[in-house]
C-alpha cells in the first residue's frame, strides 16, 4: 500500500483545486479579501482526499477526512480574518462534490442500465453524507476549541 | 443571511443576539428556507410576531459577510438599532458582485480544472472545451433565470444546451471524450454544494429547512440530468 505519484502529478492537483475553487467562489460572490484563503481551503481539502485516495484508504474515508479538513482550514482562517466560516468551507468543499458519479449516474440511466445507475445513486448519496460528516467532526472540533480557549482565559484572568 | 445560502442555526441564532442586543427580553426565531417567523416578548404583557417571506434564494457569500459584519458592530455597540436598519437596507441593495464576465471565466476554470481532478486523466484536448462548455452553460442559465419565473427550467434547458455542445464538439474533434466533457462542464450547476448544506441542516435539528434544501437540489439534479440525457439520447451519441 504505497502511494505513488509524479510531481508532475502533485503540482497539477496543487493548482487545479486551487483553481476550481476560486472559480467557484467567484460565481457564489465571495468578498474580495478572502478569496486566496477559500482558494486555499480547497487545495487543503483536495490534497487530503487525494493522498488518501492514492493511498487506497476508500472513499468513505478520504471524503471524510477531505472534509474534516476543509472544515478546519476554514474556521482557522475565520477566527483569524474575523467573517463566517461559510465565506470559506462553501467553496472548499467543491473539489469534494461527487460530480463525476452523478454523471456517470444519469448516464447510465440514459442507457437503460437502471441497476448500474443505482448503484451510481448509492454511491453519491454514501459520499455526500461522507462529506457532510467530515464537516460536522469539524465544527465538534471548533466547539472544543472554543471551550478550550475560554478555559485558558478564565484560568489566566485568575 | 437567508437569501445568501446561510446555515438555519446561523441565521436563527444572529436574528437572536441582535434582539437580545436590542434590549428583548424574551426571543424565538423559527427560520425555514421559504420564510422567517420572530417573536419578541419585551417583558410587559404585549408580544409581537412577525413573519417575513422568503421567495428568492441563491448562494451570495458577501451578503452574509456584510450582514455577520454588522450584527458584530452592533453586538459590540459601535451603531444602535436605527443605523443598524439603515445600514442592512443599504446592504440589501447595493451589495457588489462581481461582474458577470468575471463570474463566467470562474465557472469557466472550474469546469475545465474540476474534469481532471475528478476523473485523474490529463487530456489537454477536452480541458479548453470543458472550460468553454462550461462557461456558456453558466451564463446561459443565468441569462434564462433572469428572463422567466418558472423553477429548474433554466437549468434543465442550460443542462440540454450544454449537452448538444458537447456533441457537436465531439462530432468536429472526434478525439474529445464526451463523457468527460460533460462531467466538468455541468459541475457549474450541479446542486452537490446545496446537498451538503441540506444534510447539515438535519444534523443541526433543523428538519424543515433541510428537508426543503434537498427537494430544491434533488430537482435540480433531476432537470440537469434530464435536461443532457434527452440531447444524448436524442443525438444517440
Amino acid at each position: 500500500m504505497g502511494i505513488h505519484f509524479t510531481s508532475f502529478d502533485l503540482v497539477i492537483n496543487l493548482i487545479f483545486s486551487y483553481i476550481a475553487t476560486v472559480g467557484f467562489a467567484l460565481t457564489v460572490n465571495i468578498p474580495h479579501r478572502v478569496i486566496h484563503y477559500s482558494g486555499l481551503c480547497g487545495l487543503a481539502g483536495w490534497m487530503v482526499y487525494w493522498l488518501l485516495t492514492l493511498a487506497s484508504a476508500g472513499r468513505l474515508l478520504s471524503n471524510v477526512a477531505g472534509a474534516f479538513v476543509v472544515g478546519l482550514v476554514a474556521v482557522l482562517f475565520a477566527k483569524w480574518k474575523k467573517c463566517p466560516v461559510t465565506l470559506f468551507s462553501v467553496p472548499g468543499l467543491v473539489p469534494l462534490v461527487p460530480g463525476a458519479p452523478a454523471y456517470m449516474a444519469v448516464r447510465r440511466f440514459i442507457d437503460g442500465h437502471y441497476m448500474a445507475g443505482m448503484q451510481m445513486i448509492m454511491r453519491v448519496a454514501i459520499i455526500t453524507v461522507a462529506i457532510a460528516l467530515g464537516f460536522l467532526l469539524s465544527t465538534l472540533f471548533q466547539e472544543a476549541l472554543n471551550k478550550l480557549i475560554k478555559r485558558r482565559r478564565a484560568r489566566l484572568r485568575r | 443571511m437567508l437569501i445568501g445560502g446561510s446555515e438555519m442555526y446561523r441565521v436563527e441564532d444572529t436574528m437572536r443576539r441582535i434582539a437580545v442586543n436590542a434590549g428583548i427580553k424574551e426571543v424565538n426565531v423559527f427560520g425555514m428556507p421559504t420564510g422567517i417567523f420572530v417573536s419578541l416578548d419585551d417583558g410587559t404583557n404585549s408580544t409581537v410576531t412577525e413573519l417575513e417571506s422568503v421567495k428568492k434564494r441563491s448562494i451570495n457569500l458577501e451578503l452574509v459577510d456584510r450582514f455577520n459584519e454588522l450584527s458584530r458592530e452592533f453586538a459590540d455597540g459601535r451603531i444602535d438599532l436605527d443605523q443598524l436598519e439603515d445600514r442592512l437596507c443599504d446592504v440589501d441593495e447595493r451589495t457588489p458582485t462581481f461582474p458577470l464576465w468575471l463570474q463566467v471565466l470562474g465557472a469557466g476554470a472550474l469546469s475545465a480544472t474540476l474534469m481532471v481532478l475528478f476523473l485523474n486523466v490529463y487530456d489537454w484536448l477536452d480541458l479548453p472545451v470543458a472550460g468553454v462548455i462550461g462557461a456558456f452553460g453558466y451564463w446561459f442559465d443565468d441569462w434564462l433565470n433572469s428572463h422567466t419565473r418558472v423553477r429548474f427550467l433554466a437549468e434543465m434547458v442550460s443542462a440540454a444546451v450544454m449537452g448538444l455542445l458537447a456533441v457537436g464538439a465531439h462530432a468536429l474533434w472526434p478525439a474529445c471524450n464526451l463523457n468527460n466533457i460533460l462531467v466538468g462542464a455541468l459541475m457549474t450547476l450541479v446542486p452537490g454544494l446545496a446537498l451538503t448544506n441540506a444534510l447539515r441542516d438535519l444534523f443541526m435539528g433543523d428538519w424543515v429547512s433541510g428537508i426543503v434544501r434537498m427537494v430544491e437540489a434533488a430537482m435540480t439534479a433531476i432537470a440537469l440530468g434530464g435536461g443532457v440525457g434527452m440531447v444524448i439520447r436524442f443525438l444517440g451519441a
